[in-house]
C-alpha cells in the first residue's frame, strides 16, 4: 500500500498528536483504557495500577511505528500490526471526539463547510476507517 | 450482637470461628467460579477488526470468530471466552491492546 502525498500530509500529524493526548489523560483517549471491571471498584483500581501502564506504552510504541514508517514503500507484518492498532486508537480517539454513532453517512466533501468542524471530522475518519479496511483485508489475505 | 455474657463465658469464639469457617468456604467456592471475558459492541471498532482479532488473539476459525462478533453487534456483548481470573484479566488486557471494550465477569 502506496499513499500519496496528499495522503500523507493529512495523516503525519495524527500519531503524535494521539500520543500526546493519551499522555495526558485527555478525556477523548477514554476509549483507549476501557474498564476490565464494571461492578468491582477494588479490581478495577488494581487493574489500572498494573496494567495502565503496559496499555499506556504499547499504544503510544504502535503510534510510533505508525509514524516513523509511514512513507515506507514496503512494511513488515509486524509493521503492519502496529499500523493497524495506531489507526484503530487513532479512530477511537476522533470518533469520541465527534461522537460518532452506528451508520452515519460520510459527507459530500464538496457540501462541507469551512466552519462545520463535525462534518471534517466525520470526513476524516471515514478515510482512516477505509485505510483501516485496506490493511486489514492485506493482512487477512497472507 | 455480642452480649457480656458470652464474652465472659468464651461462648462468642466459638460462634466466630464458625462464621470464619462459613467465610472462608464461600471465598474457596468464588475461587473455583470461573470468569468470562465479555466483549461489548460500540460504534467505531468495525466488524471484520473485530472479528480479525478474536481469530489472532484466541485462534478461533473464521466462522466461531465470525458468529462471536454478530453476537457483539446484535446482542450487545458476547462472551469471547472463560476461564481462571488471571486468565481471563489477561485476555482483557490483550483484548484492550486492540482497542476493544472487554471487561471480566464471574459466572
Amino acid at each position: 500500500m502506496v499513499l500519496s502525498p496528499h495522503e500523507l500530509s493529512v495523516l503525519e500529524s495524527l500519531p503524535e498528536q494521539t500520543a500526546t493526548l493519551a499522555r495526558a489523560g485527555d478525556p477523548s483517549t477514554a476509549r483507549l483504557f476501557p474498564p476490565a471491571y464494571i461492578d468491582d471498584p477494588y479490581s478495577e483500581a488494581d487493574y489500572i495500577t498494573y496494567s495502565r501502564p503496559d496499555l499506556l506504552g504499547a499504544t503510544i510504541e504502535a503510534l510510533e511505528v505508525f509514524r516513523t514508517t509511514i512513507s515506507s514503500d514496503a512494511i513488515s507484518q509486524q509493521d503492519a500490526l502496529s499500523w493497524l492498532k495506531a489507526l484503530n486508537s487513532i479512530r477511537l480517539v476522533i470518533g469520541t471526539k465527534i461522537n460518532i454513532q452506528e451508520n452515519e453517512e460520510v459527507p459530500d466533501p464538496e457540501s462541507i463547510g469551512q466552519d462545520d468542524v463535525r462534518s471534517q471530522g466525520l470526513l476524516l475518519y471515514s478515510y482512516l476507517t477505509w485505510l483501516q479496511s485496506e490493511l486489514l483485508e492485506a493482512l487477512s489475505g497472507d | 450482637m455480642v452480649t457480656q455474657s458470652q464474652l465472659s463465658t468464651g461462648e462468642i469464639q466459638t460462634v466466630e470461628a464458625d462464621s470464619d469457617l462459613d467465610l472462608l468456604q464461600d471465598e474457596l467456592v468464588n475461587l473455583d467460579r470461573p470468569w468470562s471475558v465479555v466483549v461489548w459492541n460500540d460504534p467505531i471498532n468495525l466488524m471484520n477488526y473485530v472479528t480479525w482479532v478474536f481469530q489472532k488473539l484466541f485462534g478461533y476459525s473464521l466462522a466461531r470468530a465470525e458468529k462471536l462478533m454478530l453476537d457483539v453487534h446484535t446482542k450487545g456483548r458476547a462472551i469471547v471466552s472463560s476461564g481462571s481470573k488471571e486468565r481471563a484479566e489477561f485476555d482483557v488486557y490483550r483484548l484492550h491492546e486492540y482497542g476493544l471494550w472487554a471487561t471480566l465477569e464471574q459466572i
